[in-house]
């Protein structure tokens, strides 16, 4: 796969008062290709959220470099760029609309940008169709159940056309349906239109279905890679106050409990069974 | 503290256009320290539940009895304030109601307000965040200082500090890092356990509902569908697909080997330890071809 670099992350430094001892970030070099799928995680704290934040100039560092496609987010006349290029879904769905109606929340952010009415119109649609959500234009979003909420929020964000979407922790106050809704419809527009997703998460098994991904503690980055790669040296996550994917977990079970002979390649639920059955089949 | 509910009905906005029926004729009774999960959707009535057992919502039809007081339709109840101490309620996301300068008078801010004095409310202070597992020196510090995970700490020491019996949480981990989740876990399984405290929980974590509670309650539309030990609730894989449930992972990982072995090797079993060997020893009679 060619990768060609959306965000570059370069000696970034951040802290949230001039004279704080501590850095919320730290040193962090990053770059995110377009296109991927990037989950980041790490405990609460270890600034997972503040790094999102200064991706589209919500916070500006106190030394380093951010560049989203070559506009760099000190450069003022470029933000408005910035932000339309990147959105960002919050965790909380009640605190992002402004609308009465569906319709009018998702062309909010339009408007602002100045998006000439035709063409609004054909883009509030296809929105609202890409989220599943076009049935529910003249409803009141504050009458949504979260996963709705929440998917309406990410058609404000695409109808702007933007290459890079944040969810940050969007999906952790939703029930197990308006999860799967929220994550199925951005797997959609990352496979189909090629948004690049960065997903801040604490699901360790959404962010085992990520393309690459980034483990921070204390406000640095302290692994990075393939999540198959990363949870194949299982040592010192659990101190970094992650745990392990369910399936990593039971396959260390079924190997010091069961005593089954199995390899370390098995990574999701699939990969599994179908290891289980491919030695009882040798037997 | 026993908790009865008989019949309880609970419409919101009766005899309006806007009328919805939010409860519909609830049986239930939970003994005295009972480590209770309720599960079910958005809008399945868990909510409206909760907030009858410490009397921010009344019963529309029916009666619900919380140790001696009575929560009824038509009649005031007296001792509401009494109830309310006796019933720790922790909301979601708890942290976002702390205030005070330092931790220590956050906490004793609720036991004030029950009418304890000054130096007992530290005293109970001092002992909440020992019971939360905080060391000591977090009482001068700032609440607004602390990691996500130490806050919501500091808020459910708020609440300790009042000394319920039954304590309520909803959806107590959300948010929270995986080492913080399992940590807040132990510490209700121990207030359960070692103080006795009724707890009760609404949860959408099925691994939580399974590993943690001595019964699990189902709820869908307003109704009571089934309430028993986990093993039983869990069992009934169908019906919970149905209501649109998750069962504990497991559970599903057990249904994906059954597909791939065209047999049913589905059994309500929660912990990854006994799962193995649960695995281990079907396959093992697979292999032996019995």
């Amino acid at each position: 796969m060619d990768k060609e670099t959306i965000i570059t992350i370069d000696n970034v430094w951040f802290r949230y008062a001039d004279d704080a001892e501590d850095w919320a970030l730290q040193d962090i070099h990053l770059d995110v290709y377009s296109g991927e799928w990037l989950a980041i995680t790490g405990h609460n704290g270890s600034g997972k959220s503040t790094l999102a934040k200064c991706l589209n100039g919500l916070l500006m560092p106190e030394k380093g470099e951010i560049k989203v496609r070559d506009n760099a987010i000190t450069d003022a006349n470029a933000l408005w760029e910035i932000r339309r290029l990147v959105g960002m879904v919050f965790q909380n769905p009640d605190n992002q609309f402004v609308g009465t109606t569906v319709r009018d929340d998702v062309a909010f952010g339009m408007e602002n940008h100045g998006i000439e009415r035709g063409d609004m119109l054909k883009r509030l649609e296809a929105s609202l169709k890409a989220v599943d959500m076009q049935e529910f234009a003249e409803r009141e979003p504050h009458r949504l159940s979260g996963g709705q909420k929440q998917r309406v929020a990410i058609a404000g964000i695409i109808a702007l056309e933007p290459a890079i979407v944040i969810l940050d922790e969007a999906t952790s106050m939703l029930d197990p349906r308006g999860k799967k809704d929220v994550l199925d419809v951005m797997r959609r527009l990352n496979e189909e239109k090629g948004i690049t997703v960065i997903s801040i998460t604490h699901d360790l098994e959404e962010a085992s279905s990520a393309d690459r991904m980034v483990v921070m503690d204390r406000g640095k980055v302290v692994r990075e890679g393939q999540p198959s790669h990363i949870f194949m040296e299982p040592e010192g996550l659990v101190e970094l106050g992650l745990d392990l994917p369910f399936t990593v977990k039971l396959r260390q079970a079924l190997k010091e409990h069961g005593h089954i002979q199995l390899s370390d390649k098995a990574f999701t639920q699939k990969e599994l069974v179908d290891e289980l059955w491919t030695l009882s089949s040798k037997i | 503290m026993d908790i009865i509910i008989k019949n309880l009905t609970h419409v919101y906005q009766p005899n309006s256009p806007f009328e919805r029926i939010a409860l519909q004729d609830i049986n239930v009774s939970i003994a005295s320290g009972t480590f209770l999960t309720i599960i079910g959707h958005t809008g399945s009535g868990k909510s409206s539940l909760l907030q009858h057992l410490n009397g921010l919502l009344k019963p529309t039809r029916g009666e619900v009895i919380v140790g001696n007081t009575v929560l009824a339709s038509g009649s005031k109840t007296k001792d509401l304030k009494a109830l309310r101490q006796k019933v720790g309620m922790v909301f979601q996301y708890p942290e976002h109601q702390l205030f005070e300068e330092t931790v220590e008078k956050d906490i004793m801010f609720g036991p004030i307000n029950f009418g304890v004095s000054t130096d007992e409310a530290r005293r109970r202070a001092h002992k909440a965040v020992e019971l939360v597992h905080l060391p000591k020196t977090i009482l001068e510090k700032s609440p607004f200082d602390l990691s996500g995970g130490q806050m919501r700490r500091v808020a459910i020491a708020g609440i300790l500090a009042i000394e319920p019996e039954v304590l309520i949480l909803d959806e107590p981990t959300a948010g929270l890092d995986p080492r913080g989740h399992r940590e807040i876990m132990d510490l209700f399984v121990h207030l359960n356990k070692r103080e006795g405290l009724t707890t009760i929980m609404v949860t959408h974590n099925m691994d939580d509902a399974a590993l943690y509670s001595d019964e699990v309650m189902v709820m869908d539309r307003g109704h009571l569908v089934v309430k028993d030990r986990p093993e039983v609730v869990f069992q009934d894989v169908d019906r919970l697909n149905q209501l649109g449930l998750d069962i504990p992972q497991t559970m599903r990982f057990l249904q994906l080997l059954s597909a791939k072995a065209e047999k049913d090797f589905v059994t309500p079993l929660f912990g990854i330890d006994e799962t193995a060997d649960y695995i281990a020893e079907r396959l093992k009679k697979e292999w032996d071809g019995v």
